[in-house]
């Protein structure tokens, strides 16, 4: 499956189009763009998406950036949909702030990514 | 009353684990109270929408409390809510154009969703304070606590939150990997590049 990177961001941003689901209560997201970001460990998804779906809270935990900033935070389960892939019991950090969905190595490590910078385009695979 | 009665064992094991009761005597005390309980709210269901046909509610909107049946499909249940609560949400029914009862279910949902949350965070602290302890049981293992206690654990997540899911159903079950410290923060490395403010 191919996507092109997101040019809002300077430089280009590698993105893909995602689902988040909660099957246990039958609710959905509507599509939504996220980026993939293979610097984060996590993935991070605003507290609004989650609330919609209802997503299951897991634990509690924090996140920080590279330079020793951190916020308390909560992790959710979450089902992922990427195109035809479906990766379920998925864990991610509700953003309370942030309005990106950032996929993280969590995520990004269980799939077959290409990332075709000169192309402007991602093409991942299961 | 003393009554002899062969029951099917499974589904008082079942009953058992699901309920944490430890005693036969104890699942039928229960499971009887459900039955009436349920059947009761079969009774109630059929009053449904006689309420608003009679003109009740508009007279309980007067008096210090409002009853709303805020079920439109399977079992009815009522609500005692605040007048001025109830006008509240009749003026947001009419301004989203949406029913009161749809209002009504999407906030209880979302509140209980954030009490789901407080457990979650509660747990979380007791986790923090036993950590020395749950260290030297399940270093390296995916455990399940439930009212601060361990209630299940397993290398494999995914079979931990099945086996959770069937015993506890939705209620709020804190999951955690038990690494050497209490918490290991999820850390988003690199930066945005932003345009200098003039």
């Amino acid at each position: 499956m191919k996507y092109p990177y997101n040019a809002a961001y300077e430089p280009p941003f590698p993105a893909a189009p995602v689902v988040l689901r909660n099957s246990e209560e039958g609710l959905r997201t509507e599509k939504v763009q996220a980026l993939l970001d293979t610097g984060s460990d996590g993935s991070l998804v605003p507290i609004a998406y989650l609330e919609e779906i209802l997503a299951p809270p897991v634990v509690d935990t924090h996140i920080r950036s590279q330079w020793g900033e951190w916020r308390a935070a909560q992790l959710f389960a979450v089902d992922l949909e990427l195109g035809s892939l479906r990766l379920p019991g998925v864990f991610v950090v509700g953003d309370e702030l942030g309005s990106e969905i950032v996929l993280g190595r969590n995520v990004v490590n269980k799939l077959r990514v290409l990332l075709d910078g000169p192309a402007g385009q991602s093409d991942i695979r299961p | 009353m003393r009554t002899n009665v062969v029951l099917d064992e499974l589904l008082v094991e079942k009953a058992k684990a699901l309920t944490g009761i430890k005693t036969t005597r104890a699942v039928i005390d229960e499971a009887l109270r459900l039955l009436i309980q349920v059947r009761g709210q079969g009774q109630v269901r059929d009053l449904r929408g006689q309420l608003r046909e009679e003109g009740d509610l508009a007279a309980l909107r007067e008096a210090p409390a409002a009853i709303c049946d805020v079920s439109s499909e399977g079992p009815a249940s009522h609500l005692v809510i605040e007048p001025q609560l109830y006008s509240r949400v009749e003026q947001a029914a009419n301004e989203h154009k949406l029913g009161v009862d749809r209002i009504l279910t999407e906030a209880i949902r979302r509140y209980l969703w954030q009490l789901d949350r407080r457990k979650i965070s509660k747990e979380s602290q007791i986790y923090r304070q036993r950590h020395v302890e749950l260290k030297t049981q399940y270093l390296g293992q995916y455990i399940a606590m439930h009212d601060g206690q361990v209630v299940d654990h397993d290398m494999d997540v995914t079979a931990l939150r099945q086996r959770v899911r069937q015993c506890f159903d939705r209620k709020p079950v804190m999951i955690t990997r038990v690494e050497e410290a209490p918490e290991r923060p999820i850390v988003r490395h690199g930066f945005r590049l932003e345009a200098a403010q003039p």
